[in-house]
Order: structure tokens, then C-alpha cells, then sequence
């Protein structure tokens, strides 16, 4: 399941455009369509929901003042996130001297859905943690891949890196996931996959 | 094609749900890659269903809150400029609200007038955070009673301009870091400098001087060494306004150090 990754193009464009034209309520409709997604991305890759939460306001205040160099037509959520990460980069910069603090505890947190009866909580909570333990790199490539549904291009924009890079890194992130976790927590039984 | 080339093959899909014929060919005839298929399958799966807190403060609703409860802003900013200026009545302090008020309006004309506006700068301009500390700065200029507390009140707003810059190095275009350079450059060289070349003589102790000033030109030299720092990581079309920030901040740090040295 990918996350509606190109919901509302027409009216997406419209609001882009009003929104560089001065309309505040065309950019804060951007800022609610997509503030939660911005957010559960970068929650993954700092771990904190705090700051995860700081840097996403950060990242739609700095996005609204550099809203005029928004080139139209191009993609505006590589854009956004893109200014997420630079601020995740700087945010990780300012504080490399502080202590990492550990990951929050995130079970019974879960925001709930279609199919979670079928999936193993325990087994998404040891997941949770095998992608916390990937290189931040690999963490964001990953899961604008999985999770927002963005092409190897759009990743690599995002991330200021090659489209090779961002596709080696996906499969890197794959690749230590498969080895880390045993059959036991991913069991063949359950998927439906299509072939 | 053997079990290790598909598996890698897999792992490097976009979606791994999604194989063509010639490595579904593959997993249809090996147990062993299709049983390692489907784990891959259901990581997939789970990988899109990660857990993810809630966010804690509601900070969402006040950011939506803040942009649509704007008013047409750097209108007001641009009419109460000049007329806050006679408030402050001492030729000195007039100088130092100056400043902070030329880089206000600049900062205003600047958000509403750049390439793409179809509106008149009266009306709908975005409530920019940098304004709004400006703005906050040139009000606790109007208020500031002392030079110490001006020359810190102008320092700070040499730090909001280079932290906007810095924040923005890697979003915004060379033209506007260029644009917020030149405020810097005039906050530090016509604002700090010279308020503390103009400080009375009788405002502080020879002692509380050179403090206050070695005190102003460390954070100028800290912004130097950050900014210098940072102009190594942006694109080379945005080196040349953080160059100029840098130098700036080392301009103002030399001659505080001096005027501390000095003894003002």
C-alpha cells in the first residue's frame, strides 16, 4: 500500500499557485495535506516525536518564505521534504554534541487502519526497531520510497544525492533488513503479495 | 540468472511485489527464493505500516492557525516605520531603531515585491518569522534605555539575519541570500560598529566596556567560522553571500576587539 503519492494534482497545482501569489489559505491547505506525512517521516528518521514535530514546523515556515522559488511544475513534495531534511541535517549538526536520546517507545501509539488485525504488533514493533538501527541515510531513502511512494528520482532530490545512490540505498536498507530479521517475526504465511 | 543475482534483483525494485517475467520465471521454479520472496513481500507490507506516535504539542494547528490569522502585515510595517522614529528622540538611539527599521522595510518590500507576486505588497504577505524578530528587535530598540542594551539588541538581530541565512543557504536562491548578506553587512557595519564607536563615555566602566564589546566580537567571530563552515556545503552559486556575511562578521569582530583594546 502506497500512500496516496499523487493525490489532488490539479488542485495541489492550483494551491502552489495561489499560495506564491500571497493566498494564505491556499498555502495552509498545503501545510494540512501534508503535514502528517512530512511528520511520520521524519519521526522515523530522529526517533523523537518532539523533534520531529519542531522540524516540521520549522521546515512549512521555511517553505512558506521560499515559496516563490518554487518552480512550478515541478514535484512540490520533493521540495518540501527536501527542506525537511536540510533542516534534520541541521538540526542533527547543532545537537551532535548532545546525547542521543533512545528511541521513544512508540507500542500502543500506533495510529490504527485497514489490515493491522493481520499484522503481528510485536512484529511491527521489532521492525520498527531494525529500521531505526539502518544509517539515517538509508532510514530516509527507504521510507520516502516505501512510505511516501516516491521514485528513486524524486529520493535522490530529496535527499541531495544521486538517483543511483538513492536506489543503492534502498536496497541496501532492504538488504540489512532481510538479513536481520528472522523468518520467525516475518513468517510467509500472512502475505498476500502479488506475483 | 542464479538465487543470489534475483534476490538482489528484488531488493533493488522499486516495490518488490511488482516482478517481471524473467524473475518471476525464477521464483516460480526455486522453493528456496520463493519462500525468501515472500518474507521480502511481507517486510514490504510492514515496512509501510511503521508505528508513529502522534505529535506531541498540536504545533499544526497554531502553525495554521499563525498563517491564516494574518493580516495584511507589511502594510503595517511599512507605514509604522517612519512614524515610530520620532519616539526616539536622542539622535544615538534614533541611529540604532534606524537600522533595525531600514532592514524591517527592506525585509517587507523584499518578501512581497520578489519575481512571481501578483499582489500588491498591502495585501495577503505571509507573516515571515525574520520579520517578525526584526520587528521584535526594532521594539525593544524603541525601549532600550541604555547604549549596552542597544549594542546587544542590535547583536541579536546581526544573529537572526545570519541564522536565516544559514537556515536558508541550502533552500533559497543566490539572489536573496544575497539580499540578506547585504542587511547583515549593514546591521554589523553601520548598526553595531558604530553604535560602539558613539558609546558615551560615562555610560559604562572602562571594565563593563571592554567586557560588553570582547563579549559582541566573539559572537561575530563565531558566526564567521559557522558561516565559513557552511559555505563549503552549498552550491557554489550561494558561496559568494555567505562569503560576504563571513566577512562582514570578521570586519565587525576586528574592530570591536580594537575598540575593546582601545578602551572605547
Amino acid at each position: 500500500m502506497t500512500r496516496d503519492p499523487e493525490s489532488l494534482p490539479h488542485e495541489e497545482a492550483e494551491w502552489i499557485r495561489d499560495a506564491q501569489s500571497g493566498d494564505r489559505a491556499a498555502y495552509a491547505r498545503l501545510v494540512e495535506h501534508y503535514w502528517d506525512r512530512l511528520y511520520r517521516w521524519l519521526y522515523h528518521l530522529t526517533r523523537d516525536r518532539h523533534a520531529a514535530e519542531d522540524i516540521t514546523q520549522e521546515t512549512f515556515m521555511r517553505a512558506l518564505a521560499a515559496m516563490k522559488s518554487f518552480r512550478a511544475g515541478s514535484n512540490f513534495r520533493a521540495w518540501l521534504f527536501r527542506i525537511g531534511h536540510n533542516n534534520f541535517v541541521n538540526q542533527k549538526r547543532a545537537q551532535k554534541r548532545i546525547t542521543q536520546p533512545l528511541p521513544e517507545d512508540v507500542v500502543g501509539t500506533e495510529t490504527g487502519g485497514p489490515g493491522d488485525a493481520s499484522e503481528n504488533r510485536e512484529a511491527l514493533e521489532i521492525v520498527s526497531q531494525a529500521v531505526a538501527a539502518l544509517p539515517p541515510d538509508f532510514r530516509g531513502a527507504l521510507l520516502l520510497r516505501v512510505e511516501e511512494g516516491l521514485s528513486f528520482r524524486e529520493v535522490a532530490k530529496v535527499l541531495g544525492t544521486t538517483e543511483e545512490t538513492a536506489r543503492w540505498r534502498v536496497f541496501k536498507a532492504r538488504q540489512k533488513l532481510m538479513k536481520v530479521l528472522s523468518p520467525e517475526i516475518l513468517p510467509p504465511g500472512a502475505t498476500t503479495g502479488e506475483m | 540468472m542464479n538465487c543470489q543475482s534475483v534476490q538482489n534483483k528484488v531488493l533493488a525494485l522499486p516495490d518488490p511485489r511488482q516482478v517481471g517475467e524473467p524473475l518471476r520465471d525464477h521464483l516460480e521454479r526455486c522453493g528456496s527464493c520463493l519462500a525468501w520472496w515472500k518474507h521480502a513481500v511481507r517486510l514490504e507490507r510492514m515496512l509501510e505500516r511503521l508505528p508513529a506516535p502522534p505529535p506531541p504539542a498540536g504545533k499544526k494547528a497554531a502553525v495554521l492557525e499563525e498563517i491564516t490569522a494574518g493580516g495584511p502585515l507589511i502594510a503595517t510595517v511599512a507605514h509604522e516605520a517612519p512614524t515610530r522614529r520620532p519616539l526616539i528622540s536622542r539622535p544615538v538611539i534614533a541611529y540604532a531603531g534606524g537600522i533595525a527599521a531600514a532592514v524591517m522595510v527592506a525585509f517587507g518590500l523584499w518578501l512581497a515585491l520578489k519575481p512571481g507576486t501578483k499582489n500588491p505588497p498591502t495585501v495577503q504577505a505571509p507573516r515571515h518569522p525574520l520579520l517578525e524578530k526584526v520587528i521584535q528587535r526594532d521594539r525593544e530598540l524603541a525601549r532600550a534605555e541604555t547604549p549596552s542594551r542597544r549594542l546587544e539588541i542590535l547583536s541579536s538581530l546581526a544573529d537572526d539575519l545570519a541564522g536565516e541565512t544559514r537556515g536558508l543557504a541550502r533552500a533559497a536562491t543566490p539572489e536573496e541570500l544575497k539580499e540578506l548578506a547585504g542587511w547583515y553587512n549593514k546591521v554589523v557595519d553601520d548598526g553595531l560598529v558604530k553604535q560602539a564607536e558613539r558609546l558615551p563615555p560615562n555610560s559604562l566602566t572602562p571594565d563593563q566596556k571592554k567586557a560588553l564589546l570582547n563579549s559582541l566580537s566573539r559572537k561575530l567571530a563565531d558566526t564567521q567560522m559557522e558561516v565559513e563552515k557552511l559555505s563549503q556545503e552549498v552550491p557554489p552559486a550561494s558561496k559568494p553571500a555567505l562569503q560576504k556575511i563571513a566577512d562582514s562578521a570578521r570586519d565587525g569582530q576586528q574592530k570591536l576587539a580594537k575598540l575593546a583594546g582601545e578602551g572605547v
